[in-house]
């Protein structure tokens, strides 16, 4: 099997090739303003209640689990730091990432699956609108802002429910539990966190919409197209924390 | 569905919005920990290690957060200038006679810096200007003076270790410990120290009676109180003294020059004491003298005895032996009166005494 045949490689060429026509449209103007501002009311405002619980519950659970071990070390006033500092870092992004790809990414590659299927699609480019533009572009930007925002919501819920759990077990006032969380955090481990949220929800706007616009003749194009677009965008997810993770170390704000 | 949009608009901006305020806040907060808002001042400080300090760590007086490590640079081959900038509402408490110290936060915690404030009185510090250092034992120096801690140790606990053994293997001191008699002895003997030195004390107590005896009849000599006192204070006695033995001395000058005379004069052979102790001659009358006085007294005696008995004599003789007969028996009654008195007082009954049990 050569190099040219294999259709990983081939798939992250035309899903590059994708972001570069993303890129070209987007910035090309007539924009589509309500469209985008619809997009993001589904894609953020409506993801909230679903991102927020697994937050809250992500949160509490850290904090609840944490406690017999660190309190086995006599180190009880390090949780909020440490659960504090797991879930900006990383427990926050990549769960509301992953959370959000399976709701976001699936339907978007399930509705754009569906209008390719149903010749949706084609039928706008006959009548004169830019399909990518209208559908691509605004639900790409859409998932690209909105996650970061969904992101430092949910961490916000993880950490106030990380306060309830502490107060479950002994009695912390909010005042307190602010000045160890920010006595533990510093930009370096804000920054870095809230910046790879951007890319991962390029990357699953990206990865839905691509999977949506090339999908397959025929219905199971379109379940097809849903679950890759999870599947892939979750993996890609994973491969872009690593990348910023070393990023991050490159840079000394580790 | 114009509504609905401009609705569904609404939501979507509070969303936003609420996450942009929550990121903006935890930034906000950071910075101002970090302080990068508030108006600083920097200061410097030459170390000559600053033990993995680092940019962004903190600055603390007494305890306080008060700034933090803007920048750390090599001046030369032993001093690393740090440079620190401080809220510039804690100048006031930051003197000029502070000192900077590198510490630890907790055990295993950042590195940071201690401002130190030391007495006495100073100016505020100025942007610029150059702190004093100190330097806290290092980990390593405290491992070593660790290092030998422990080597003293091994070395004492060694020495105990034989003792310990020799304690063991002494059958003596066994012998010593499990002997009965030798326990009930020593408490005698404590019994007995204990006695001797109550008796001790007592006789302590005497001698400082008598000590302070001594003190008062020192104080009573001192004031010229009694003969003594008087031998020993009065100025005319020592004087008196002094005239006597003068005078002594030149009674004994006379003597010997007397002596003197009178060896030279029995010596010269004038005079009578030389005719007595050197001329032989002398020495034989004088015997013969003496011979002659000794057999005129013989004689005289046999003339005395010649007269007793003569009879014109006789009769006064008689009343002399008579009268000193008389003198005799008279002491010799008397004596016997008193010798019976005596007796009488003695024989006088006393009470018996009750028998003693």
């Amino acid at each position: 099997m050569s190099l040219s045949d294999s259709p990983i490689l081939a798939e992250t060429g035309a899903m590059t090739r994708f972001a570069g026509r993303f890129l070209r449209e987007g910035l090309r103007p007539r924009y589509e303003l309500p469209e985008f501002l619809r997009q993001c009311y589904v894609i953020g405002y409506q993801s909230l209640p679903l991102v927020g619980i697994t937050g809250f519950i992500m949160g509490l659970v850290l904090t609840l689990q944490s406690h017999p071990t660190m309190a086995q070390f006599g180190a009880e006033s390090w949780i909020p730091t440490m659960v504090s500092l797991t879930i900006i870092r990383e427990m926050g992004p990549i769960i509301t990432a992953l959370i959000f790809a399976g709701k976001i990414g699936s339907s978007i590659g399930a509705e754009l699956g569906s209008m390719r299927v149903t010749e949706q699609i084609d039928a706008m480019e006959v009548s004169g609108t830019n399909p990518f533009k209208y559908l691509v572009v605004t639900r790409v930007l859409a998932t690209t802002l909105m996650l970061p925002l969904l992101t430092i919501l949910a961490d916000a819920l993880a950490l106030y429910a990380s306060y309830l759990g502490i107060n479950t077990k002994g009695v912390t006032t909010l005042a307190l539990f602010t000045n160890n969380v920010l006595s533990g955090l510093t930009f370096g481990d804000v920054l870095p966190a809230v910046l790879k949220t951007f890319f991962f929800g390029f990357a699953i706007g990206l990865i839905g919409c691509y999977k949506g616009y090339h999908a397959n003749k025929g219905t199971e194009g379109v379940g097809q197209a849903a679950n890759t677009a999870v599947v892939v965008s979750s993996l890609v997810i994973f491969l872009l924390d690593l990348l910023a993770v070393q990023i991050t170390g490159l840079l000394g704000l580790i | 569905m114009p509504a609905d949009s401009t609705r569904n608009n609404v939501r979507l901006g509070l969303f936003v919005m609420a996450g942009l305020g929550c990121v903006l806040f935890v930034l906000f907060l950071l910075g101002r920990q970090q302080n990068l808002f508030s108006h600083s001042m920097m200061v410097r400080a030459d170390f000559r290690t600053v033990a993995g300090l680092l940019t962004g760590n903190n600055v603390r007086l007494g305890g306080i957060t008060v700034g933090t490590v803007k920048k750390i640079s090599i001046l030369n081959d032993t001093t690393v200038r740090v440079e620190m900038n401080l809220n510039s509402d804690v100048r006031a408490f930051v003197r000029k006679n502070a000192v900077a110290a590198i510490g630890t936060d907790g055990l295993v915690g950042n590195t940071i810096i201690n401002l130190n404030a030391r007495p006495g009185p100073a100016a505020p510090v100025q942007p610029g200007d150059i702190l004093q250092t100190a330097t806290p034992p290092g980990l390593d120096a405290m491992l070593g003076t660790l290092e030998k801690s422990n080597k003293n140790l091994v070395g004492i606990t060694k020495g105990l270790r034989e003792i310990t053994d020799k304690i063991n293997g002494s059958e003596a001191l066994w012998k010593l410990l499990s002997n009965e008699e030798l326990a009930a002895n020593v408490s005698q003997s404590a019994r007995g120290a204990a006695l001797t030195s109550a008796r001790l004390a007592t006789a302590a107590q005497d001698v400082q009676q008598l000590t302070h005896d001594a003190k008062q009849l020192a104080r009573g000599i001192q004031q010229g109180r009694g003969p003594l006192g008087y031998l020993l204070t009065d100025q005319d006695f020592a004087g008196q003294v002094d005239h006597a033995a003068r005078q002594l001395a030149g009674t004994s000058d006379t003597l010997a020059a007397t002596l003197t005379d009178l060896q030279r004069q029995v010596q010269s052979g004038a005079g009578p004491l030389n005719t007595l102790l050197a001329d032989t001659a002398a020495a034989r009358q004088v015997r013969l003298s003496l011979r002659n006085v000794q057999q005129s007294t013989a004689s005289l005696r046999q003339s005395m005895e010649a007269l007793q008995h003569n009879f014109l004599l006789r009769g006064y003789f008689r009343r002399q032996e008579k009268k000193k007969r008389k003198a005799q028996q008279k002491q010799a009654e008397r004596q016997e009166e008193r010798q019976q008195a005596q007796a009488a007082q003695q024989e006088t009954p006393t009470p018996p005494k009750p028998p003693a049990d």
